[in-house]
């Protein structure tokens, strides 16, 4: 009788530790957090830099490669600037994506704040590379070379302020929900 | 790692020898705990089936509300089926522990132990995208940290990330993905349990009915009285509040929201690599690992009981090629892990590692005697070396070891009758916890069903008996020695064999356990 009784007893402990691991609350600090979110995708201006070769680089190449005039093409990176309250969180370079740098800029930022209304502004300028030819062909989708949002943002408890890029519109936008 | 392997090992004997005691060791769910991760993974895909027909990728979270609110199927099914998820990632996890400290993950083995890592993986990542489908707060913050992970490594054009931060609503087609995974990858893990079991002869798939019926019982009227929860729905423009969480599969979050990228891939990776190399790091120095068994193909009858009895199907049967015709039986070595059970199979004695052979044994238990002299009250202990037995004597009888109670030859359990003793005590491991696999069952079935290589007719079985106790059973042992003990007794005072009364010693004997 002990036995089973034990036996009972082991086998439903077994069941509700596995049941009650199954439902361990965590909450990931939610609470009296708020999040900035910056998320979009803009196609930039194509650069290219072209150069003639001299004399001695092109004694040097085989008779089949001596093409005078050779040209990089890519696409020209942005800066990007985040200002909260004139404390500067995020100032970085935003170079193409892809092995050869030649797909669209991606940009995700994530910054967590306290709940709160803040100064925000972001500032999204084209840098084109410095060099000593070159010649840039912008197509009609590409992205203004300058975005700018200057807003004030209240923050809420647990939610999260994005801000994106709205490319029909070809400004930034900043989306809140409540 | 010898020490890492015996701590566990010590572990592993205590929990045994209580649920042995328990449940008996017919019914122990950590000898089963391959063949439950088997069957837990049958009861998931019939409940998925069912789950799949309510669910709706359009629409995630409300289906699973929807399939929640049912009171009679729906709530019952979602609970069984998260249930035992939870309860396969536990049973893949002991099962695993206790192949690698019984030191039974390498070399033959390690294709078992290697598929068994890819398996465990594979139950996680199924794990993984069924919580993303139901669409909460949790499957938000797995496929939010899943996709921070990914984004690192330079497979994709688009940071996945993106998709995550609320821009837009996320599209059907991602739930028809995670959906299409998590019905395909099961299908990957039948194939990986194919070739998990392909090495071994017998596959043990199934555990007893009893325990089978049990296990989904318990699950079901686990599943009825505590239904799995629901968490709020995902918002992505939301940070995850508080819910709960399943640690057998969302253990590494808390780590993964703390730690750098860089660093929860390097732990993720380092984790990984030393659970699939462990074959590597765990085996024995080339000088102490055990030898394959050989063939003495020229004394071999060709009978076959050797390759029926091994365990891993190391031993295969050739025409001879010496002109005498019939076959010769040959072992494969990459195949062989020594267990030694095709010595015990072996009427001649012209098969088994080398040094442990039938003719090694009975060298052995020659000097055994001549050593310990057993008079006709004592009772000799055969005594498999991992089990209880493991020791020169137990209680003043003395222990002849084996490394496998299935590897001992019936000339030897005879010589030791003949020589004189009272009685022979075979101490083996519970069935389903022999190292190698099959040894108490052909034991059993050598000493009083005939199998080939049977105990000969001439010796009284009332002089040999078997008694299964684990590691960690040797106060089992102990009560069994001191039974026998009085049963060898009472047969010596007895005059002859008219005295006894045959009924009444079968009915004891068949009463036995």
């Amino acid at each position: 009788m002990k036995r089973r009784v034990t036996q009972v007893a082991v086998t439903a402990g077994a069941l509700l530790l596995l049941a009650v691991a199954s439902r361990v609350p965590y909450g990931p600090g939610a609470a009296g957090a708020a999040e900035l979110r910056l998320s979009w995708r803009a196609r930039s201006a194509q650069i290219e830099a072209c150069r003639r070769r001299t004399a001695e680089e092109l004694a040097r190449l085989p008779v089949h490669m001596r093409q005078e005039l050779v040209c990089e093409r890519g696409v020209a990176p942005y800066r990007l600037v985040v200002t909260v309250d004139d404390d500067t969180l995020v100032d970085r370079t935003v170079a193409a994506a892809g092995a050869r740098r030649d797909r669209p800029l991606y940009v995700f930022e994530t910054i967590p704040l306290a709940p709160g209304t803040y100064r925000l502004r972001v500032v999204f300028t084209r840098q084109v590379a410095v060099a000593p030819e070159r010649s840039g062909v912008e197509d009609g989708r590409s992205a203004p070379a300058h975005l700018e949002l200057t807003r004030s943002v209240t923050l809420s408890s647990g939610r999260a302020v994005l801000v994106t890029y709205d490319e029909n519109a070809r400004r930034l936008d900043l989306v809140i929900t409540h | 790692m010898a020490a890492l392997q015996r701590a566990i090992g010590r572990v592993l004997a205590r929990l045994d020898a209580g649920c042995n005691r328990l449940y008996g060791w017919r019914f122990n769910p950590l000898y089963h705990s391959g063949a439950i991760a088997a069957v837990l993974f049958l009861v998931l895909l019939v409940t998925g089936l069912y789950l799949l027909i309510f669910y709706r990728i359009g629409s995630p979270y409300e289906s699973v509300v929807r399939i929640s609110a049912d009171p009679w199927l729906g709530r019952w099914i979602r609970g069984v089926h998260r249930y035992a998820s939870d309860a396969a990632v536990v049973a893949i996890l002991v099962h695993a522990f206790r192949l690698f400290a019984q030191g039974r993950s390498w070399g033959p083995r390690a294709l078992a132990w290697m598929t068994g890592v890819i398996l465990l993986f594979t139950v996680l990542l199924c794990g993984w995208t069924g919580y993303v489908m139901v669409w909460d707060v949790q499957a938000q913050v797995i496929a939010e940290l899943g996709a921070r992970l990914f984004d690192v490594v330079p497979l994709f054009a688009e940071p996945i990330s993106r998709a995550f931060v609320g821009e837009r609503p996320l599209p059907a087609a991602f739930f028809f993905l995670n959906l299409f995974l998590h019905i395909a990858l099961p299908i990957g893990l039948g194939l990986l349990v194919w070739v998990h079991v392909s090495r071994v002869a017998r596959p043990a798939l199934v555990p007893p009915r009893g325990l089978l019926w049990g296990v989904t019982a318990l699950l079901t009227a686990l599943a009825f009285l505590w239904p799995a929860p629901v968490a709020p729905a995902a918002d992505l423009l939301r940070l995850p509040t508080a819910a709960p969480y399943d640690v057998f599969y969302a253990f590494w979050v808390p780590l993964a929201r703390a730690a750098p990228v860089g660093a929860v891939w390097a732990l993720t990776v380092l984790a990984w690599s030393v659970a699939l190399l462990v074959p590597l790091w765990s085996r024995p120095p080339l000088a102490r690992r055990p030898l394959p068994s050989v063939v003495d193909a020229r004394h071999c009858t060709g009978c076959e009981q050797c390759a029926l009895d091994c365990p891993y199907d190391a031993i295969t049967m050739y025409q001879r090629q010496d002109g005498r015709g019939g076959l010769v039986a040959q072992v494969t070595p990459a195949l062989c892990v020594s267990c030694g059970i095709c010595t015990a199979s072996c009427a001649p004695m012209r098969v088994g590692p080398a040094q442990r052979t039938g003719r090694d044994q009975l060298a052995a238990v020659r000097a055994f005697a001549a050593r310990t002299r057993p008079g006709p009250t004592d009772v000799v202990v055969i005594g498999c070396e991992r089990g209880a037995a493991a020791t020169d004597s137990l209680d003043g009888a003395p222990v002849f070891r084996a490394t496998c109670a299935g590897s001992v030859h019936t000339s030897v359990i005879e010589f030791l009758v003949r020589s004189g003793a009272g009685g022979v005590l075979v101490a083996s491991c519970p069935p389903r916890d022999c190292w190698s696999r099959e040894g108490p069952k052909w034991l059993e079935q050598r000493l009083f069903h005939d199998r080939e290589a049977e105990l000969q007719a001439r010796v009284d079985r009332r002089r040999v008996r078997v008694v299964y106790a684990g590691a960690g059973e040797r106060a089992v042992l102990h009560d069994a020695l001191t039974a026998y003990r009085r049963d060898v007794a009472a047969l010596e005072r007895a005059a002859g064999e008219g005295e006894i009364d045959l009924v009444s010693e079968c009915e004891t004997a068949e009463a036995r356990p």
